[in-house]
């Protein structure tokens, strides 16, 4: 069973376009060959890493919940790639001449991924039998960390397409700091056990 | 998408997922807040169940119900509160609640 079968399709295509860019690239200029070589072995990981999880879902052996994640993050990883790669053969071709765009958009695409993740914390709750604290704190931590990611990648896109490069380095930075520090304090809280405990799960 | 918005179309089933915002909770617990028939709750959930907007699990001889919502679903289900969607929301709810406040007070009594 392959579920999701289009985005695996869609990891494909990215990768399979990743790695013509990147020969492009190389093509236009040669002298920066070692440059090229790193995203070179990135794409050749993730098509591994898109074929291994294919095969193990084929089998029906593996942790489905584990494996149906990848695709997605491929397809992201390629657009954080692929999209630099194309201003970069543009500009050295000189159809563009901002400088900027390929940070600019990769910004954008790294805040999108944040509210994407943070979307669906909520919805990954564990089943309540397996839970060691109380289902009802389980679930206002995942809500609150994936309200938090949403709100953080939402505000760094909006930076990245509003400010100034440096601004929006410093405000992202500041913005993802500030989102770990609350899903780790909320989870330090989690681990802390509440007076009067009810039973695991339900209360 | 459509399930999920005509799970949140109704306000008795907004009024569950507000009740299961606080806390997992059996199917008894959840109808003792709503003057409906058992049948007519265990619809809403198959609604809520379907569109991916509740989870539940056995426990015992109980079901318990609990929220799985994605932000972008938290974020309607607030729109659809603000804005009412579907009939009105209040009368069933007040009933509920004083359905629930009676059996309290006779538990207590």
């Amino acid at each position: 069973m392959v579920p999701n079968s289009m985005m695996f399709r869609a990891a494909s295509v990215l990768t399979a376009v990743g790695i013509v860019l990147i020969v492009a690239n190389w093509y236009a200029r040669p002298e920066a060959a070692l440059a090229w070589t790193a995203p070179l072995a990135m794409f050749a990981v993730m098509f591994a890493a898109l074929r291994l999880s294919r095969r193990a879902l084929r089998r029906s052996t593996a942790d489905v919940t584990a494996l149906r994640g990848i695709p997605t993050a491929v397809v992201f990883a390629a657009l954080m790639m692929g999209i630099p790669l194309a201003l970069t053969l543009a500009r050295s071709y000189g159809v563009v001449d901002d400088i900027d765009l390929g940070r600019r958009s990769t910004g954008v695409l790294i805040g999108a991924f944040l509210v994407m993740l943070g979307n669906v914390m909520p919805k990954n709750l564990p089943p309540l039998s397996s839970m060691r604290c109380d289902g009802a704190r389980q679930q206002a931590f995942q809500r609150l960390v994936g309200w938090t990611w949403v709100l953080c990648g939402l505000a760094s896109a909006i930076t990245w397409l509003a400010l100034s490069i440096d601004s929006a380095e410093v405000a992202t930075t500041v913005l993802v700091v500030t989102a770990m520090a609350v899903t780790i304090a909320q989870l330090l809280r989690l681990r802390k056990p509440r007076k009067n405990q009810p039973a695991p799960g339900l209360n | 998408m459509n399930k999920v918005f005509k799970a949140l179309s109704d306000p008795t089933r907004r009024r569950v997922l507000q009740l299961l915002r606080k806390r997992p909770m059996s199917a008894g617990e959840l109808s003792d807040h709503f003057p409906v028939s058992k049948p007519t709750m265990s619809a809403h959930f198959a609604v809520l169940h379907e569109a991916g907007l509740i989870e539940s699990e056995k426990s015992g001889r109980t079901i318990v119900y609990r929220l799985v919502m994605s932000v972008l679903e938290d974020a309607l289900l607030g729109f659809a509160q603000t804005l009412g969607w579907g009939p009105d929301s209040e009368r069933t709810s007040r009933v509920g609640d004083r359905k629930a406040a009676k059996r309290l007070a006779k538990g207590e009594a």
